[in-house]
């Protein structure tokens, strides 16, 4: 049981870490048109 | 993204999910407390993770006395937003824990109002920014009262519970490592904090970098 | 710069003396609560730490209706431009400060007397009674003096000043509490370290106050 607890919290993790990644991108992109 | 910030983030994405492993399969559980002390490998790092938020909330608004620079005022703001969030999370898992150890989810213990204390002063925080509002001097009056807060912080983290014999099991969560910890569970809670303070950090980064952006629209808009 | 304190402590005192209303209304308070639990109680001498609660209610309580009014007076006569003026923000932080840890302390010494005498809680250890007195005080003052120039900044709202007052004052109160019950058990003996909390605290706040009172005070 232990090992589908982990599965689960490595996909929630790894759901949390692409949402931040997307997030980061997006506020890059506007920073750098703000820059221009 | 900046390749430092990549860095950073990969080393995040990576730790987190073993900072699980160990936490949860690794280390072997607790005297006493059996599998549930596997919640202080949660517990800690966020109780840190808001004292952090405080320390950088104090940080950001002596900045911002001191230089007049109006993003350090919001920058303040967001640390101590994240600030609160943690500590409510701070209370909750700890009254998780209470549940488990001793059957009762709130005991008035004093680290436990000490915890609660600290909640308080922040949302004081929040109920003065917010009654100050749009005044010229809000940023300065709220920044005093959070480097107030800041100051008076490590009376109710690490003194009180030092005065006050407490049902807390290690005392202050600093000194957990010298109450008999094994290595095993030194070094996963060592991970565990690591991995939180990089969280935290990340996600100040990205509220600092919006709460500029917003701003400079603002400008904008008010300069139409 | 010490002429300066010294002249607005007295302008304040004796504004304070002659408009006597925030002195006597602490005191009727402090008189009408002693007297109502000494007569509920018939005489019969209640345990320590409900003794201890409420002589720390009433001090509080005296106080409070007394404290706040400090920076509010000013702000609602309008004289605090001039103040500002006349003195540098930090001689006004420290005038101010004096102003109300004396204002307090005055307000204690007066109480405590009619607390032991009406309620029969004669203090064990007599010489730490005093002590924990004046400590929670001061620390009561400091806080109160750096929190009322805030909330007198931010529009003199009395519900804003309990929000924020609250959370400082509730671990002062604890402690003092907790220092005064352990005055009336003749078993324990008296743990010093409560004290030096109470000190350490007050000194912290007033340090961090004195250094930031210049941006609240000054527009």
């Amino acid at each position: 049981m232990m090992t589908e607890v982990l599965i689960a919290l490595a996909v929630i993790w790894a759901g949390i870490a692409f949402l931040l990644f997307r997030i980061d991108r997006k506020l890059t992109a506007l920073e750098k048109r703000i820059n221009e | 993204m900046k390749t430092i910030r990549l860095l950073f983030f990969i080393i995040m994405l990576v730790l987190m999910p073993v900072v699980f492993y160990m936490a949860l399969v690794w280390v072997p559980p607790a005297m006493g407390l059996g599998e549930a002390s596997r919640i202080l490998y949660f517990h800690v790092p966020v109780a840190w993770s808001s004292v952090l938020a405080f320390i950088m909330s104090g940080y950001y608004s002596i900045r911002y006395l001191s230089g007049n620079d109006r993003r350090h005022e919001l920058f303040a703001y967001n640390a101590a937003y994240m600030g609160l969030v943690y500590s409510v999370l701070t209370v909750i898992t700890g009254s998780i824990w209470a549940h488990i150890s001793w059957n009762m989810y709130w005991n008035w213990d004093p680290r436990e109002t000490s915890a609660v204390i600290l909640l308080l002063i922040y949302v004081a925080y929040f109920s003065l920014y917010s009654s100050l509002q749009n005044r010229e001097t809000r940023g300065r009056i709220s920044a005093v009262y959070l480097i107030i807060a800041a100051v008076v912080m490590p009376f109710f983290v690490f003194i009180i519970p030092r005065i006050y014999m407490s049902l807390h099991p290690d005392v202050v969560f600093n000194t957990a490592k010298k109450s008999g910890l094994e290595l095993s569970m030194k070094i996963t809670l060592i991970a565990s904090m690591a991995a939180f303070t990089m969280l935290y950090f990340f996600i100040l980064g990205l509220m600092n970098r919006t709460s500029v952006l917003k701003k400079i629209v603002e400008e904008k808009q008010n300069d139409d | 710069m010490e002429n300066r304190i010294i002249k607005n402590l007295r302008k304040d005192f004796l504004v304070e003396f002659r408009n006597r209303s925030a002195v006597n209304i602490s005191f009727a308070f402090a008189g009408i609560t002693t007297l109502s639990v000494s007569l509920a109680t018939g005489g019969i001498r209640l345990q320590p730490d409900i003794q201890s609660i409420i002589l720390w209610i009433i001090v509080f309580f005296s106080g409070m209706s007394g404290l706040a009014h400090i920076f509010i007076r000013e702000e609602e006569e309008k004289t605090s431009l001039f103040l500002s003026l006349h003195s540098t923000p930090e001689e006004i932080y420290i005038s101010k400060l004096i102003f109300n840890i004396a204002f307090f302390l005055v307000i204690c010494f007066a109480v405590t007397p009619l607390f032991v005498f009406f309620l029969q809680a004669l203090p064990v250890h007599l010489i730490f009674f005093i002590l924990t007195v004046a400590a929670g005080s001061i620390a009561i003052a400091s806080v109160s003096t750096i929190l009322g120039a805030i909330v007198s900044k931010a529009g003199n709202s009395g519900t804003l000043f309990t929000v924020i007052a609250f959370p400082l004052m509730l671990p002062v109160l604890w402690i003092s509490i907790g220092l005064t019950t352990s005055c009336f058990d003749p078993s324990v003996q008296p743990d010093c370290r409560g004290l030096l909390f109470l000190l350490a605290f007050s000194g912290v706040i007033i340090s961090a106050s004195y250094l930031s009172f210049r941006f609240v005070w000054t527009e």
